[in-house]
């Protein structure tokens, strides 16, 4: 099983919290974030997460990087499991696993400059002496195309793409193999979103880096992702090359929902646009067998029974789907 | 309909310092039509609408220019004058109708309100009107809507009782500001529907900002671009997307990802 490319392997993982019931002497429920999860990011590659909001996208991207424990399973980097470690090896560890965050403002201390916030990492591990930190720095904002003179400036400063850029220096100062990316350029207006993302393709292109680009516009991911893997309630429905038709080759049906609820500007405007009418149920009560169920057009029986799995399709041993439709024997 | 005739709308006191955040715009809505203002933060876009409603901060002020609403000229009215006005001949659909309802009052209860204030009716007749408003907007099981808490609500729920409300009045003129962006791309979708609904069935005017141009170009008859404060281009949908004249739009157009668009990866 051990696959030389593979740097990031998520075995069968699941998040579980607990919270209040409705009423006040109601039993704890419990929420699954994650449900048996899993996944792996090869060397060198983006992995597009894509998923409307409490589908426990950002859980993930938390379990990735230690910030929560998962419930049950295994999260191995190269080889070695993330659960369970020690504080220090996972501190030793921050090196190799990195995040941009959405708003990185939020994740920046207010009264430090631009120069130190970037070398953080870097003064916290111990990797650079303190002489060298604004030569460091320089390096680091010339990396994301920031001019020189930010270097002194305080974040609150700046503009959105422009924290965003130092979010992604900070991120990268370590050289980390792994970047996390969760919803990183979900909060810039469209020119300012596609220069970040451009930026983001070319230093992960550089330097090699495996990404996990977490978002909830999938036309965004397609354009920079290699693959993608859509989440629902918990669940990973479909895991798929991307590609210039990913909308005519995805198979499960929310995923088809997901790429038919897009409004493009250059779609065919007299056609009507396709919603699902009904809306998620909450990640607290997710009914038993497909997650899908409630809002599926093409719901049978077992489906109310039986949760399907996640299979490659037949003939396409990358493309994953989750459906009783392309259960093993009825794959096409 | 609504006719806004060289606009210019200044941030600070005694008139302002800095550059007008709105500056000479002239825009003419006509009955029936869906108008959407597009542009990037900072461009201004809901500072015109704002000034339509009458809404605009304080510390904001209109420099110049005129907004006729049926002919009248509403840029100088009192607040009672805007109280007469507001709920029925227009009103307004916020991105969070979350934040514009009382936390630790019911739905119901905020409805039931707004209806009485802007009509004479009985506490029973308002809340049935509220229901079949709801009803209206396709949310399951409105009278329990009616007895939740905003809180209890999804981001989508709490959305449509917003439109609700808003379409209550039957108003003329509903202004919308980013009524989708903070919804999941399907919510999205289901919204983006029910408001076409309401412009076929009552003849709603329409004029609404976004910055998601994707759900502008799929709505509107005619589109708006703005960028820091001026007009950058104004034309039919079929104009702006296909035969755009100015270079800020088409790279506004170029850099909305797409899929079957271009690809870095």
């Amino acid at each position: 099983m051990l696959d030389e490319d593979e740097i990031i392997r998520v075995e069968g993982v699941s998040k579980r919290f607990s919270c209040r019931g409705r009423g006040p002497f109601c039993p704890r429920r419990s929420l699954v974030a994650c449900n048996d999860v899993s996944l792996a990011l090869r060397k060198g590659e983006t992995l597009g997460v894509a998923g409307e909001s409490g589908c426990g996208k950002s859980t993930l991207a938390k379990m990735l990087l230690s910030m929560e424990a998962p419930t049950e399973g295994r999260i191995l980097y190269r080889g070695r499991d993330l659960v369970g470690m020690s504080r220090g090896d996972r501190r030793r560890n921050c090196k190799n696993i990195q995040m941009v965050f959405q708003d990185s403002l939020l994740s920046f201390h207010p009264r430090k400059k631009v120069v130190d916030i970037v070398t953080e990492p870097l003064m916290n591990l111990g990797l650079i002496d303190k002489r060298d930190k604004d030569l460091r720095a320089l390096e680091l904002l010339d990396m994301v195309e920031l001019p020189v003179d930010v270097l002194y400036r305080y974040p609150h400063s700046m503009s959105g793409g422009q924290i965003q850029r130092v979010g992604i220096a900070r991120a990268l100062s370590v050289e980390p193999e792994v970047l996390v990316c969760d919803e990183s350029t979900s909060a810039l207006d469209v020119s300012v979103q596609r220069n970040v993302a451009e930026l983001l393709v070319r230093l992960q292109r550089e330097r090699g880096t495996t990404m996990m680009f977490i978002c909830h516009d999938v036309a965004l991911i397609n354009a920079i992702a290699h693959r993608l893997a859509v989440m629902y309630l918990g669940h990973i429905v479909e895991v798929t090359p991307t590609s210039m038709d990913i909308d005519k080759k995805v198979r499960h049906p929310y995923t088809k929902a997901l790429l038919g609820s897009i409004f493009s500007v250059r779609m065919d405007f007299s056609r009507r646009i396709k919603a699902i009418e009904s809306e998620a149920p909450s990640a607290a009560d997710v009914p038993p067998g497909c997650p899908f169920q409630d809002r599926c057009d093409v719901v049978m029986d077992i489906c109310k029974r039986e949760k399907p799995t996640l299979l490659p399709l037949k003939g396409e041993a990358d493309h994953l789907v989750a459906c009783h439709l392309f259960g093993s024997e009825a794959a096409i | 309909m609504l006719e806004i005739e060289d606009l210019s709308v200044l941030y600070g006191r005694g008139g302002g310092t800095g550059p007008p955040a709105v500056d000479g715009f002239s825009l003419s809505v006509g009955k029936g039509e869906i108008v959407s203002l597009v542009g990037e933060s900072g461009s201004g876009k809901t500072t015109v609408i704002r000034s339509v409603i009458g809404a605009l901060p304080r510390s904001a002020s209109i420099s110049s220019g005129r907004i006729l609403l049926n002919g009248q000229d509403v840029s100088g009215y009192s607040r009672s004058q805007w109280r007469r006005l507001r709920g029925t001949d227009l009103s307004m659909i916020f991105q969070d109708s979350g934040v514009m309802l009382n936390p630790i009052r019911t739905v119901g209860a905020q409805f039931v309100q707004y209806i009485r204030l802007h009509s004479d009716s009985t506490g029973s007749e308002a809340w049935d009107r509220a229901v079949s408003m709801l009803k209206h907007m396709r949310l399951s099981d409105p009278d329990n809507v009616m007895r939740s808490y905003p809180f209890e609500l999804s981001g989508g729920m709490k959305q449509r009782v917003g439109i609700s409300m808003a379409m209550t009045f039957n108003p003329d003129l509903l202004l919308a500001d980013e009524p989708t962006s903070a919804l999941d791309v399907t919510t999205q979708a289901q919204i983006v529907g029910q408001m076409m609904e309401m412009r076929e069935r009552y003849g709603t005017t329409i004029v609404m900002v976004t910055h998601n141009i994707g759900v502008a170009a799929y709505m509107s008859d005619r589109m708006v671009v703005m960028k820091d404060g001026r007009i950058e281009e104004q034309g039919t949908r079929e104009d702006i997307l296909c035969r755009p004249r100015s270079g800020y739009t088409r790279e506004l157009l170029e850099a909305v990802p797409e899929i079957g668009g271009a690809r870095f990866a």
